[in-house]
């Protein structure tokens, strides 16, 4: 330690005290993970459940909030929709406005698209319920979010059947760009203040 | 729900200069540990039910349910205040609620290592063609799968509180008669190993 002149460490101490500042602060600190490097999924779209193909980019200025589930899932799908609903009730409703929460289901066959629609309604005034029955176009479309999922096998018409799902939240924005993911679990104050931050870093 | 840190941005540590990056990287690191975001407070209005077993139940609550939703799950506090291992085996409901209701656990399945992304099952079969655009970390966060899977049992062993909760143990009501609205009490009846059975009534409501 001898040796360093008073310039080291008024540079430490700067950089020490710093950093925690910045966490510490209001809401500077993301709690999502930023994925490294940027994933890109702009060239992916899915099909609403009224049949128009929306696109996983937001519209200028906004952010889709995109989650893979299927709604006969109990714990983890209802937890992360309520957890997100609460998210955006936190947020001020102009930027609340700009949000729109996006649920792909994995579950086409009991996921019809008066199931999903209403599943989504429960929880959000606006959302995006998508399906697709083309097994290769969700495949492609989970894929490049990089979400696994796996239907256990059952036979016909049975209805009883698990299903294994990538649970993540991913934020993406008006670029096509996933720019943040939330994990299970992630509680919904968090996912507000990763909002406010997003939206305060755009503008 | 202790995983949800970013990562460490990775430390620059450059000739002779550790004691400076330890500096630096210890004080936030400290810091942010006193600043956390979630308070585990479990004190929030917990209702008692059932009987001066030494097993008892608090804070027991079901999530609405969306209006053609199929599955529901209750939550719950179950703490073991005896002097003996007890555990819960046994669930019911009444028709009126839900056809039938189990135990469950929610589980994350971690990535395993031919996993590019694709659905490993036989019904959802990888399109070819489609993984070239595949992230290599789709499990870097702890993004595996999760399932659940029925429990037999849920050991409560004395002295403890084991929590029935959101991405863990759940009562899993499947098939259920009507939504789960805001308001209303869905009873469930818990068989445990000692303390025997246990009516538990569970609030309706959103979290």
């Amino acid at each position: 330690m001898s040796g360093r002149g008073p310039t080291v460490w008024l540079a430490t101490t700067a950089v020490a005290l710093a950093l925690p500042l910045a966490a510490c602060g209001d809401e500077a600190e993301l709690a999502g993970v930023l994925r490294e490097p940027p994933l890109s999924v702009a060239t992916v779209s899915l099909p609403e459940a009224s049949g128009e193909q929306v696109p996983m980019t937001a519209p200028p200025g906004e952010l889709l909030l995109v989650y893979f589930g299927y709604t006969s899932c109990p714990d983890v799908c209802p937890t992360t929709m309520s957890d997100i609903s609460r998210a955006l009730d936190g947020l001020d409703p102009d930027l609340a406005a700009r949000v729109t929460a996006t649920m792909v289901t994995v579950d086409p066959e009991r996921d019809t698209e008066e199931v999903l629609a209403t599943y989504l309604d429960h929880f959000f005034d606006k959302s995006y319920a998508l399906r697709t029955t083309d097994e290769r176009e969700l495949a492609a479309a989970a894929a490049a979010f990089g979400v696994q999922w796996e239907v256990a096998d059952h036979p016909a018409g049975a209805t009883d059947y698990d299903v294994a799902h990538t649970a993540t939240t991913y934020v993406v924005d008006d670029t096509g760009t996933v720019v943040l993911e939330w994990p299970f679990g992630l509680d919904s104050a968090s996912m507000t203040s990763d909002l406010r931050i997003l939206f305060e870093e755009r503008t | 729900v202790n995983t949800h840190r970013t990562p460490h941005r990775p430390l620059r540590r450059s000739r002779g200069r550790t004691a400076i990056a330890l500096l630096a990287f210890l004080a936030p690191t400290a810091l942010l540990a006193a600043c956390g975001d979630d308070d585990d407070s479990d004190a929030d209005g917990t209702t008692p039910t059932g009987s001066a077993a030494a097993v008892e139940i608090t804070d027991a609550w079901a999530r609405t349910s969306p209006a053609m939703a199929t599955a529901g799950a209750v939550y719950m506090q179950i703490e073991n205040a005896g002097e003996a291992d007890d555990a819960l085996i046994g669930v019911a409901v009444d028709p009126s609620v839900a056809a039938t209701a189990e135990l469950h656990e929610t589980t994350t399945e971690t990535g395993e290592p031919e996993a590019t992304g694709a659905p490993m099952d036989t019904m959802s079969t990888m399109a070819p063609g489609t993984d070239a655009g595949m992230p290599s970390d789709t499990t870097a966060m702890g993004g595996g799968m999760m399932t659940m899977r029925p429990v037999e049992r849920i050991d409560v062993p004395a002295g403890e509180t084991v929590a029935l909760e959101p991405g863990g143990y759940h009562v899993m009501l499947l098939d259920l008669a009507a939504p789960l609205e805001v308001g209303a009490t869905v009873e469930v009846t818990l068989t445990f190993e000692s303390a025997g059975t246990q009516v538990v009534t569970a609030d309706v409501r959103d979290a």
